[in-house]
Parts: structure tokens; C-alpha cells; sequence
């Protein structure tokens, strides 16, 4: 997924000179393409997170798009209060981006497991937090960040997520991805970010019967689509 | 008001920020007086002529940027742009009121307010990285940051403070209102911070140090002229409650709002301030 959010970014940064990438110290062989190609546009900050969304609000109130990448838990718990504040009250143009959601850093134990953070930042009015589902998820969300005028929260996992969509889905805000579809399922599950994978595997195997819908957006979610969609099954999963 | 100074306009300035801030603690029964009236003077300097402003435009893309970091002082901040001519004054009547952008804190709802603050060591930060955008536009405004001395104990400060030279940020002034109480004892009983002047040099900050309530010196160290590649620290040495005599140094006058006693002899004491000189 890391590596779909660069490419997508560096496409987005080419149309778009306002685009913005700050690091904190993390992003070896991942960033360095985009490093590369815009060093007027590229900064690592630092092992200073509450800094880095500091900076990217700054930066946002004189008109440019800031991306802040980091691991885990590092780009939002440890600057929550700047995400609340200097980005989301002042509703500037800030997307923060934490590879390595849930467990896939799981061998780095508990400082590494990214778990709390889409349950805290979706409480924080005017964010807009999301959890692709897959690389294309990814593209898509990328370009859908890049576009939509305020703050947003990106989880990716890592690396080598099976792709389940052949193109980037059309995301709307709010808007709930279909996955696998059969005519006339009585039963779907709903999953978002990495566990949409997981869900499309064990489903392949054992239950192919069963529909599949990924979220990537935590919040808001369109919730007209979504009573549409429960609507059409008797047991639904999530 | 382009880069001008003239002391005795920006004495009287201060001189008003002082009568308005009593005036709003004491009608809306706030706090923090204290720390508005050490950083009057500041304030009176920098909107009486230092900054590049215009009043009738607050979002000017030329303006000189102000990131008011010690929130909780709102009342002086308030003033200082009724003062100036950014509002009538008579819109200071609504602080605290429910529905009014005149906040406890300072709001950016209010014109010429850059940034919500409140919660101390935030705005360093976001004035570092106003700096760099201004660096990467070669542009020709400068951005000021100011921050209270125990605010200076919160570790995200540091992080902007070494990041600012690091980034040659010369178009960056942070200024310390040093008045050496914080909100729950003198910063050398809290967190000792001195030497202060040593730190900054350390980081790599051009360092001066002013009498924070001599117009003058101030005037001087806040200049935007002569940078050299590093951002620049004013350590304004201040008094908290600096203008009325019962209120100077006082750890109380962080929190108590003056009764109608207090109001009367605080006002007639500024006011005896312009007998005195006239």
C-alpha cells in the first residue's frame, strides 16, 4: 500500500504544485522517489511529530497541501493535540498519513500496533479518516486526499496486500466500496483497511456465497448508501 | 502602519492596551491580567509600528504574520487590534459572551488573530512553518511568535526551536515575554529556566535580551533588518502586572479578575501614568 501512496502522490504533486510531503525520520526506500523528483516540496523533520503537524498547518494556512508521514502511532497519538487543534479547528488543508496500521508491524510489539487511532481521531470534528482496503483502494483515496479541501487521516498497512480491485474505485465521501458481489447473497461482511484482505481471502475459501464490501472511509460513511446496502441482507458482518 | 516607530505614539498605545485589558477582566470578571499587562508593551511596539499591517485588510499577502502563543493573555491581543484599528472597540464589550468570536483564548475568528491558542506550545510550530513557506515564496514579510516563559516548558517548543535554524528560518522572531511567574509559581521554583539567554544561543537562535517595557530596545530588537540566516529570540524581560503597582509580581494577578475597588485605583494609576508625562 506504501508504495501506491508515493506513486499516486507523485502524480498528484506533478499537477499539483501546492502538494507538500513532511516525514518524521521514517520512510527509507519508500519516500526518496518523491525526495527525488520535488526537494523544494520534501522535508524529514525529524523524530518531532507534534512539529511535523505544527509545521504542515503553518505551511497549509500559506496555501500548500501538506502530507505528514510517519509509522503507527507516531504521526497521530503523538500529535493528537496539534491534529485537534492547529489542523482540524483551523480547518487547514493537512492529510496525515501512518503506514503500518493495525498489526502489520506486529514482530515490533505494542509501540508499533497501530490500534487506537481511527476509533480516536473520529471524534475529532471535521476529520475525515480513512482505511483503504487494498493498493487501489490506496490510489484512489490518494488522489481522493489530494483533491478534497480539509484535513483527512490516511491508514495504509505495508507491503505486497493482495489487490482485490483490477482499477481505483470512484470514492465519493463517505462512499462504501464493493468487493465481491453475487446475485442474490443473503449475507455480506463489511471491513475496512487491512482486514478487507483478510476478509476477501477466508471468504474465497470458505464462504464465496457471502458478499463483501470494503469502508474505506471510517468517517464520515454515506449512511443513506449504507441502509440501502444492509437493507438488501439478512445477516450482515462486520 | 509600515515600519515605522515613534515611541511616545506606541507609549500611549500600551498605555490603552493596559486600560482595555482591565477593563475586560474587570466587566467579564476574567484572568490573566497579569500576563496581559507584561506583554503590552510588546504588543504595543510591534502593531504601534514594527509590523508591516493594514488594518482594513487582515489577510493581506504582504502583512507581517503574528502567532500569539500565550493564548490565555487574550485580553492584551484583543486590545492591541481594537487599538489599531482592526475593529471597534466597541466589539470588545462581547468577551466571553456566548455566540462571540471574543474567546478566552484567542480566537482566529477574530480579525488579526493568525491562530486559535490556547494550549501552550503550539504556535511555534505552525510560525515555523508560516517562515518556511514565506523562505520557499522569497517573500518579503516576516512572522513573529510569542511566547510566555512557562509555556517554554512544554518540549514541543524545543522541537520547533531546533528546527528553526536548522531550516535558516531568518524571517522568524520568537519573542519570550519573560516575566518569570508562571500559574502555580516563579519559573525558578517551577522549572528553573535559565540560563535562558545560553539556551537559545546553543540552538542556534540570534539572542537579545531587552528590557521587555523599554520601547526603544524593543523597537530595535524586534527590526526586521540585518538578519543573517538564523531566526531571531527577544528575550523580553517583563513584570508581570507591570503598570499598577499592587498588581507588579504578584502570582494572584495571573488569576484574580479586579474587583470595582481594584478596577477604580488600577485605572487611575494608568491614568495618572498620562498626567504624569503630559
Amino acid at each position: 500500500m506504501r508504495n501506491s501512496f508515493i506513486k499516486t502522490l507523485m502524480e498528484q504533486a506533478r499537477q499539483d504544485d501546492r502538494i507538500f510531503l513532511l516525514c518524521g525520520d521514517l520512510g527509507y526506500s519508500v519516500l526518496e522517489p518523491f525526495a527525488e523528483a520535488f526537494p523544494d516540496r520534501f522535508i524529514n523533520v525529524g523524530i518531532a511529530e507534534q512539529n511535523m503537524v505544527g509545521l504542515a498547518a503553518g505551511l497549509s494556512l500559506e496555501g500548500y497541501t501538506v502530507f505528514c508521514y510517519s509509522i503507527g502511532n507516531f504521526p497521530t497519538l503523538r500529535a493528537m493535540e496539534q491534529i485537534r487543534y492547529d489542523v482540524a479547528y483551523h480547518d487547514t488543508n493537512v492529510k496525515i498519513i501512518a503506514v503500518g496500521g493495525g498489526y502489520a508491524y506486529g514482530p515490533l510489539s505494542t509501540s508499533h500496533h497501530t490500534t487506537e487511532e481511527l476509533g480516536m481521531l473520529r471524534t475529532i470534528p471535521n476529520m475525515v479518516v480513512t482505511a483503504p482496503g487494498d493498493p487501489a483502494e490506496v490510489d484512489g483515496m490518494t488522489a481522493f486526499i489530494a483533491q478534497h479541501r480539509g484535513p483527512c487521516y490516511m491508514r495504509l498497512n505495508k507491503a505486497g496486500e493482495p489487490r482485490l480491485h483490477a482499477q481505483p474505485p470512484a470514492l465519493t465521501l463517505g462512499g462504501i466500496v464493493p468487493v465481491h458481489v453475487n446475485h442474490g447473497a443473503t449475507a455480506a461482511v463489511f471491513a475496512t483497511g487491512d482486514m478487507v484482505g483478510y476478509a476477501a481471502r477466508y471468504l474465497e475459501k470458505s464462504a464465496p456465497h457471502i458478499d463483501l464490501y470494503s469502508f474505506p472511509f471510517v468517517n464520515p460513511i454515506d449512511t443513506a448508501q449504507l441502509a440501502a446496502l444492509a437493507a438488501r441482507y439478512t445477516q450482515v458482518a462486520t | 502602519m509600515t515600519d515605522t516607530f515613534d515611541a511616545a505614539s506606541t507609549t500611549e498605545l500600551a498605555r490603552r492596551i493596559r486600560l482595555q485589558c482591565l477593563h475586560m477582566c474587570h466587566t467579564k470578571r476574567a484572568s490573566h491580567l497579569g500576563g496581559a499587562f507584561s506583554v503590552a508593551d510588546v504588543l504595543a511596539v510591534l502593531y504601534g509600528g514594527v509590523m508591516t499591517a493594514d488594518p482594513a485588510q487582515p489577510k493581506s499577502p504582504q502583512r507581517d504574520r503574528l502567532f500569539y502563543s500565550k493564548g490565555h493573555a487574550c485580553t492584551a491581543l484583543y486590545a492591541t487590534l481594537a487599538e489599531t484599528g482592526y475593529y471597534d472597540r466597541a466589539a470588545l464589550d462581547t468577551f466571553t459572551d456566548n455566540d462571540s468570536d471574543f474567546t478566552s483564548h484567542v480566537n482566529h475568528k477574530v480579525p488579526g488573530v493568525e491562530l486559535s491558542t490556547g494550549s501552550l506550545g503550539h504556535a511555534l510550530s505552525v510560525a515555523a512553518g508560516v517562515a518556511l513557506a514565506g523562505k520557499r515564496r522569497q517573500a518579503a514579510w516576516h512572522t513573529y511568535a510569542i511566547v510566555s516563559d512557562g509555556e517554554l516548558d512544554e518540549g514541543s517548543n524545543w522541537e520547533a526551536i531546533l528546527f528553526a535554524p536548522h531550516h535558516r528560518l531568518d524571517n522568524l522572531t520568537l519573542v519570550v515575554d519573560y516575566n518569570k511567574i508562571q500559574s502555580f509559581g516563579s519559573t525558578a521554583e517551577v522549572l528553573n529556566l535559565d540560563p535562558l539567554a545560553d539556551k537559545f544561543k546553543a540552538f542556534n537562535w540570534e539572542t537579545i535580551e531587552v528590557d521587555g517595557h523599554d520601547h526603544a530596545a524593543l523597537a530595535a530588537a524586534l527590526s526586521k533588518q540585518g538578519r543573517g540566516g538564523k531566526p531571531r529570540v527577544v528575550i523580553a524581560h517583563t513584570v508581570k502586572g507591570k503598570g499598577v503597582s499592587f498588581m507588579e509580581n504578584q502570582l494572584a494577578w495571573h488569576y484574580k479578575s479586579p474587583d470595582a475597588a481594584q478596577f477604580a485605583a488600577a485605572r487611575a494609576e494608568l491614568l495618572q501614568e498620562l498626567k504624569d508625562q503630559a
